[in-house]
Order: C-alpha cells, then structure tokens, then sequence
C-alpha cells in the first residue's frame, strides 16, 4: 500500500510538473494589440512539399501585417486528417478564415453558409483578378450564376516522366498515339523492366491521371467528361473503353504491388529504376536529384513527355475559400490574397515545382537552370491537342475512393470495365 | 498414475512450438520497425531486412526536425498520467459496487458502461466535439484528460469487477465485524488485494491514453494540448514520404510504452504476494 | 443497509457522471438521428426507418455485416484461445516467462497507425519479408499481392490482430497470480499431471478472465479501422469491409450522417447482443 502511495504522489508530482510546463508558455504569443484574429488551419507541415512555401509566407505576412492582422495557425499533418477536421467544423458551422476547397470542402462551404462570394473583392482588384490569378484560374471556379467561392494561385500540368535509358535500351521513343504507347509498353516489358508505375491504393493518383488522358484523348465527348464536375454519368463509351485500356496496364504492364500500392510506392519503383514510367506532376523532380531516395544521376536520365497524342492533364483546383464571418472578412479577403500573391506564386515554383498563374510571371533563370523539366511543362500547354482534368477534381472524394476499391477486381478480371462503370456511377450516388 | 507423466511432457514440445512462433511473430514487425529507423528511405523500400549503407542516425535528428515530438511528448505524460489516476480512482469504486452488491439498476448500469466499448468513434466525433466546447476544454489538455478517462471506463469496468468477483467476500466481512466502515473496507482490505487488477487496467488505460489518435487531434487546435500521435501523422503528407523518419518517430513513441508495460507486468505478476495473505 | 446504499451511489456517481458526459449525448445522438435524413452542412429531416432499409439492401452493408460477424467469431474463440494458452505457458517462472510477456505485447503497444503501416510493408509483394521468406523456403516463383487479392485479404487483414492475444494473456495472469501456490503443490503431490493442473484447475479459476477477455475482444472487433484502412482499406472490392470502416466512410466521404448512424446502432445492438450471449456462457453477473 505503501510503495503504491509513493508511486501515485510521483507520478501526481510529475504531471503536475509536465502541466506546468504546459500551461506557462500558453500565455506567450496571444495578441492583445487589438489586431484582427484569423484561423487558418493548413496541413503544410512536416513532410508536406509546401512547407517552406508556407514558412516563407507566414514570416512575409507576419511582418507586413504586424498589429493589424494575427494568424492563429492550426497545424493539421495530412489531407485527410485536415478533411476529417474540416467536415467536424462544417458541420458545426465553425469553419476557419480561409479553408482549402479541395475535396469537397468547397461545396460543404457554400452549402453551410458560410464562403463568401469574392466576385464583389476580386472587381475591386483588377491587378489581382486579371494578372495574379488570370482569367483562365478564374474561369475554373466560376459558378453558372457567375459567382465565385474560391481563388486557386496555382496551376498542375501533368504529363508523364520516364526512363530515357530503358526508352533506349528498349528502343523506343515516347509514344504518338495509344497504340504506340501499348506497343511500348511491350517492348519495355521484353527488356526486362515494368513499363508503367500505377498505385490503386490512396486516391489511385498516378493510374487515374493516365486513365484520364485516355478518356479526355476519346474525342470531344471524352475531352468533355474530363472537364465536367461531377459528371452524370460514368457508363459513357469514352470511359468504359478507358478503363478497358486502363485494366491491360494493370494486367500487364506494371509491377507486382501495384495494386493496393501507395503513392511512395509507385514513386519509389520509378525512382529505384524498376519501372520505366510514372505519371505525375512537377513536384516530383525534386525527388530525381533527392539522394535518399534515388541514385546519384537519376535526374540526368528522366525526361518527360505529354501524354500520346499531344494530351496533358491539367488542372486548376478549387483553391482557397473565404469563410470569414462579415466582421472581419477584409481581413481574411487579405489573408487570401496573400496566399495567392505574386511572391507566394514564385516561392512555390522555386521550393516545389508549382506552377504560377500569374500572367506576368516569367519563370525566373535559376528555375531555368535548377529545373530544366518546369520549363518543359510551362512550354508544353501551347502544342496541348487535347486536354482533362483529374479525377480528383471532377468527381466526388467516394468515387476516387471506389477507382482503388475497384481496380483489384478489375485486374483480376472478376469486374468488367462496364461493371465498374456501374459501381462508380453508385458511389457517386451515395454522395449524393 | 505414472503412465500419465510422459504425455505431460510430452506436451512441452507443442507448447515450445507455439511460443516460439508467437515470439517471433510478435517481435518480428518490431525489430523491422526498429531497423527500418536507422536506414535511409532507399533502403526501407528496397528489402526488409538487409543493410547497406551503415547506421542512418540522421533519421532521428530529421523526427525532431519534422515534428514537434518534444512539445507533444510533453502533454503526453501530463495527460497519460492524469487520464489513467482519474479513471482507476473512479473506476475502481464504482467496480466495486459493481460486483460487490446487488441493487436495483445494477444491471442497467453495467449495460449502460458496457454501450462504451460499442460506440463507434466516428458517431462521437461531432457531439464530443460540441459538449466539449461548451464546456470551455476545447484546446485544453483537461478536455482530453476527461475524454480518455471516460473512453476507458468500459475496459476498467469489465478488468476490475471481474477480479473483485475473484476476492473472497469473507476478507470483508470480518473487516466489518471488527467495526471497519465502508470506505475503510474498501481502501484497507480490498484495495491492496486488487493490484493486478489496478495494473492490468492500468496498462489499458496507459496505451488509450498514449495512443489515442482521432480526439487528440479534434478537441484540440494547437501545440498546448497535443500528443504525440497526431505527431506521426506530420510524416504521412501526399507525394512525400521520409519513411526513416516516420520510423525513428514511431520508436521514440513506442518506447515509452514498452518501458512503462515493463514495469507494470511486474505488478501484476507480483499479485502473487496479494494471494498468498488471502490464501 | 441505508448508510451503505449512501455509499453505493457516493461510489458509483463520479463513474456515471463522466460516463454521460462523453458517451451520453453521443448515444442519444446515434439513436435518434438514425431516423432522419441527416447529411453533414444540411437541415435533419425525418424519415423513418429508410437509413435501415438502404443499409440492409446495399451489398456493401451485407458484406461489412458478415465480416464483421466472423471476425467477432474468430476473435472471441481463437484469439482467446491463444492468450489463454500462452498465459498458461508462461505462468510458471521460467527463465523465458517475463521476456516473452513483454515481447508478446509489442503489437498491442504500437500505436494502430504505426501498426497498420508496418503490415502493409510486411506483406507487400516486392519488397516484404513475408513472400522473401516464402520464396526462400520453397516456391521461387511465389508471388502474392496478399491486401489486393480477393483470395488473400481477409486472411491477411484477420493476421493484423488474431494472434496478438496479449492483453487476454495478461488478464489471464493477473488472475493466475492470484491463485495460492498451496492449492497446485497440492495437486502436484496428489500426482496431477502438468496438463491435467492447467486443464482441471487453472482454467476453471480463470473463468472470469476468459469471460472479460472474449468481451474485450469481441468488442474489439466493433472498432478496429485503422488498421483497416492503412492496410486493404476495406478492399479488394469489399471483400474486407467491415461496420467500423463502413460507418468512417459513409460519414466523412459521403457526409451522410444519418446513414453512418444507423449502421452505428446496428453496431451497438451486434456489440449488446453479443456481451450478452458472452455473459450467458460464462455465467459472468453473479456474485460471489
């Protein structure tokens, strides 16, 4: 009895101590000069990409706007965990400031009351609306009535980077047409490599961008499909002879653990040479010259090439949403604008390969040098035949999910592509 | 008589098989763990087992970088320790009561506190996060404290009644005859008689406590009432991924645990002192 | 009688009151939304037992139900079985007895997410130690995708947690602890075999513990997702859902929460029904 008195009172002493510890620096760091207090949670943090991006921003915004505006920043690791935690605040109508749209999130805040119309700030704002977002970023998040929830700073050009060694060892060049492209795949197969890098696990990200090219090159209905929002529809011709082309990829030509396999996994057998392509966006070529992660001199060997038939895929995500309540919503109208600024723009370009909407933006020479591949991708969208977006912008979060729920099964042959296409059409449904 | 020995050992065989592969399997996923911490992202994702390029201590100073570990493990203990004093003190009496006396809505309450184990965590999500926040302990290491001491009341219901069913009831009534009163039966007799019990649940509330994700992260908005969970989760963003890292964190979160249930497993081996005074 | 039914309710009371506090308004919460129409951002409406009627048609739901029976099956024998056994094993003090305690706890002191992530790199097809340990035994050409085969996953998924019986392992030995040493050097003198000491003595000592343990563990079944997700994530198809995950997707990508709690009462009854029937076997409510 005892010795288990003694236990509890130092334990009782200890975490008296470890709150005390807790509790003296709460009190540091709380504004009191009067300042506008904004919530902005983000999930640039850890081993985000954006996290510099954003450190960099939050010194910028913290100096400039110094006894006028206070960010009170949430950390939030991960997308989902920032969705999970988002969607209890939406639900209680507690949203912050400024809220990422992706994956739903948007709707959620115009369907709760609380994303406020920008159409009336950004007119105020020519400078911002016509040369910092442009008007092609603006059109992707204008609504039918002409109202606009959300501004996005940032454009994805997506095509595919590939092995140029096993391209030549298999003696192949980047294909023209479908066609091709399967008849390359062959011949990487027969020299011994996995032609393609696919992942059905997460959101399906390097399988579904090709999957997407492959409906968005199916003509006008297809390229059509591929920039609708939540399409009608996915028992169309143009998807289900994809997906049919899509289930060869995954009977044939990709490595063994791509079903079920994570992003890092997929990127992982590319970076380890041990598939020869992978679909993906600027951001990765960080990763080529990243030594923990590849050989010394992988980045001389990768080149990067659109999609057969001149496609890419490119997208404008739905970007930042002003939830501000209207006591303070200048505020949070500035806090926006700040995330989409100029310099913001820039910094995401150099740190992570993003690219700028800003109309006069010229990528800067060290870029040029640095990332040789960016350039590539910024010159690439005026030869662009065709183009769509990705699945994750045009469907519903249930429906992505459903691509990875479904792939094994249609690998395995058990599902065909126009069952599948019956159960996509049903998780869209149940989000509905 | 005799002939029944031999099967008995006998029997030593199969017994060996099976621990041996029950060590293995149980020790096997963490020694990978434990080595994937010290390799470089290449290498986790290459081959399991193997090293190439020497010890990548390097990972570990990356943990600190990436994550706020320090800051969270520091709420950690503070709400660990709390969580688990609040729920043994709470749930020892009222398991007592429980297995020890008959009254009308004993069974209610008992089914009541059983619903616990049952409610799934995402229909408590949104009213926790409500209640908590009218209740001012929203961002505060108490809210925490009160929500992982309720989330264990189930566990330690089920844990210590069914050991008090196990203590004689005749410990007490002598202690009653001699002109003990309930409080002094309670915390003389049968408290010292429960230590395996306190230590089992203990363990359970211990790794609720050290463990818990999902609230960690929901009731809370900033580094003050954070735990060390929801610090992995700063290794797990879209198109990145520093696995050594992610490993070397999840060693230094284990290891306290594995530390504490070192310590703890000897309380409740050491109940055997306990049986012998009631034996 | 009077001064101790004071005391009853003096003991019960802090329990009961946080116990409402977090669970209570959660309860009422599930039950009664469960009638309505209640999509996240959106006005609740009522409408009867339609959640019900959309669960109970959906193959997904079906396919979760089951799932989940089997695992709360399996887990409550099996996985129980295993802990006793292993709780026997070690209780006499050998050399091996703390260290394989400690090892055995391992798994369940990990936090899910690291867990989760751990099994998927252990079974995965390249580069996992479980097909290079098969391939090095036997079949060179041996090559599973264990999460993404309709054949595979739910064994490999039920692997995660049947065997790591430890926490029924030390609740066992908590009891066994408890138990004089008078009464087995008795048996031993009156020449019990050792197997006749575990079989005859110890396990009926342990009934309690085994009652507790097949509870815990069977409800254990009613919450484990983490895994899931990090793992199969409920695939291929839905050959490994089960209500947990189902219940997480229905109201955090879907955002209907009216549906996800339906199911979540159906949960709850599963999880009542089967305390109950545990209780009823090992005959757990009486006192001494």
């Amino acid at each position: 009895m005892k010795r288990i008195l003694v236990m509890v009172s130092i334990l009782l002493i200890l975490g008296v101590a470890a709150g005390f510890v807790s509790c003296s620096k709460k009190q540091v760091g709380q504004a009191s000069d009067g300042s506008v207090v904004l919530n902005y949670p983000h999930y640039a943090v850890g081993t985000h990409l954006g996290r510099t991006t954003f450190e960099a921003f939050y010194k910028r915004f913290t100096e400039k706007y110094n006894g006028k505006i206070t960010l009170k920043i949430e950390e939030l690791p991960s997308d989902t965990v920032y969705n999970d935690k988002m969607k209890v605040l939406a639900a209680s109508k507690e949203l912050p400031d400024v809220v990422d749209g992706k994956n739903g999130l948007k709707a959620l805040a115009i369907q709760n009351g609380q994303a406020v119309n920008l159409k009336p700030f950004l007119d105020q704002d020519p400078d911002f609306r016509d040369k910092v977002i442009g008007p092609a970023a603006l059109a992707a998040n204008t609504e039918p009535d002409g109202k606009i929830y959300s501004v996005v700073s940032g454009s994805q050009i997506i095509g595919y980077y590939y092995n140029k060694e096993m391209f030549q060892k298999a003696g192949i060049q980047p294909a023209r047409t479908w066609d091709e492209w399967f008849s390359n795949c062959d011949k990487l197969k027969a020299s011994g490599v996995a032609p393609l890098a696919l992942m059905t696990g997460e959101n399906s990200w390097t399988t579904n961008l090709i999957l997407s090219a492959m409906v968005s090159s199916r003509g006008s209905a297809g390229q059509a499909f591929m920039n609708t929002k939540y399409p009608k529809t996915y028992q169309t011709p143009e998807v289900i002879a994809a997906l049919g082309d899509i289930q060869r990829c995954l009977q044939k030509y990709t490595t063994p653990d791509a079903l079920g396999a994570l992003y890092a996994n997929a990127a992982n057998n590319f970076l380890m040479e041990q598939a020869a392509i992978i679909a993906n966006g600027p951001w990765m070529i960080g990763d080529f010259s990243n030594l923990e992660k590849t050989a010394p001199g992988f980045d001389k060997r990768v080149g990067w090439s659109m999609f057969p038939g001149d496609g890419l895929v490119t997208s404008y995500p739905e970007g930042q949403v002003l939830c501000s309540p209207p006591d303070r919503v200048e505020a949070g109208w500035i806090l926006l604008k700040e995330l989409c600024s100029r310099e913001y723009q820039l910094d995401a370009l150099r740190l992570q390969g993003g690219l700028p909407t800003a109309v006069d933006l010229e990528i800067p020479e060290d870029v040029r040098q640095s990332m040789p591949l960016v350039v590539e991708h910024a010159n690439s969208v005026s030869q662009m035949k065709y183009h769509g977006d990705t699945f994750d912008v045009v469907s519903y979060a249930s429906v992505v999910d459903a691509f990875g729920r479904y792939y094994p099964e249609l690998a395995a042959g058990t599902l065909t592509p126009a069952a599948m296409a019956v159960r996509l059409d049903q998780a869209a449904a149940a989000a509905n | 008589m005799k002939t029944k020995k031999s099967p008995a050992s006998l029997l030593l065989i199969p017994a060996g098989i099976f621990l041996v592969l029950i060590i293995l399997i149980s020790i096997g996923p963490f020694l990978w763990v434990l080595l994937s911490s010290v390799k470089t992202n290449r290498e986790i994702l290459t081959f399991s087992f193997r090293f190439t390029n020497g010890v990548h201590w390097q990972n570990y100073v990356n943990a600190f970088k990436i994550a706020p570990i320090v800051r969270y493990f520091q709420n950690s203990v503070f709400i660990t320790i709390m969580g688990v004093l609040l729920n043994l003190t709470v749930m020892s009496m009222a398991a007592y009561v429980l297995s020890r006396f008959s009254f009308r809505l004993r069974n209610f309450i008992r089914a009541f506190f059983a619903m616990g184990l049952l409610i799934p965590g995402a229909a408590l999500l949104l009213p926790l996060y409500t209640s908590i926040k009218a209740v001012g302990l929203y961002n505060n290491v108490w809210g925490l404290i009160v929500v992982y001491t309720a989330f264990g009341i189930p566990v330690s219901v089920f844990i210590m009644s069914s050991y008090f069913l196990t203590i004689p009831k005749e410990m007490e009534e002598s202690a009653y005859i001699d002109g003990a009163g309930f409080l002094k039966t309670f915390a003389i007799i049968i408290l010292p008689l429960a230590r395996p019990a306190f230590a089992t649940a203990g363990i359970m509330q211990f790794l609720l406590c050290w463990n818990e994700f999902q609230f960690a992260l929901t009731l809370t908005t900033g580094h003050d009432a954070r735990t060390l969970p929801v610090a992995l989760y700063y290794f797990k963003s879209a198109f990145a991924s520093d696995y050594g890292a992610m490993f070397a964190a999840i060693v230094l979160v284990s290891l306290p645990s594995i530390i504490v249930y070192s310590l703890l497993q000897k309380q409740v081996v050491s109940g055997l002192a306990a049986g012998s005074v009631k034996g | 009688m009077t001064i101790k039914k004071r005391w009853i309710v003096i003991f019960l009371f802090p329990g009961i009151l946080l116990f409402s506090f977090v669970y209570l308004a959660s309860i009422v919460n599930v039950f009664g939304t469960s009638f309505t129409t209640w999509r996240i951002t959106q006005a609740i409406s009522f409408n009867g037992v339609g959640n019900y009627f959309t669960l109970f048609v959906s193959d997904k739901f079906q396919k979760a139900l089951g799932n989940s029976l089997i695992w709360i099956i399996l887990q409550s024998t099996v996985h129980v079985a295993i802990g006793i056994v292993f709780a026997l094993i070690t209780s006499r003090k050998k050399w091996y007895s703390t260290f394989s305690k400690t090892v055995f706890m391992l798994p369940n002191i990990l936090s899910s997410a690291a867990l989760g992530m751990l099994f998927y790199n252990v079974f995965n097809p390249m580069y996992g130690p479980v097909n290079k340990i098969i391939q090095f035994f036997g079949n060179k050409n041996f090559n599973v995708n264990w999460y993404a085969n309709a054949d595979t996953a739910f064994f490999a998924v039920t692997m995660t947690w049947l065997p790591f019986a430890a926490i029924i392992a030390i609740l066992a030995a908590a009891e066994l602890a408890a138990i004089s040493d008078d009464i087995f050097e008795a048996a031993v003198i009156d020449g019990a075999s050792e197997f006749q000491i575990n079989w005859r003595i110890k396990l009926p000592l342990l009934k309690n513990a085994i009652g507790t343990g097949t509870i815990l563990a069977a409800t254990s079944m009613l919450q484990k997702m983490d895994i899931l997700i990090m793992t199969s994530n409920g695939g291929p198809g839905n050959q490994t859902m089960n209500l947990p995950l189902l219940i997480y997707l229905t109201a955090m990508q879907d955002n209907n929460f009216g549906l996800a709690n339906a199911c979540g009462v159906i949960l709850i009854l599963i999880g009542l029904a089967s305390i109950g029937i545990i209780n009823k076997i090992y005959r757990m409510n009486e006192t001494v």
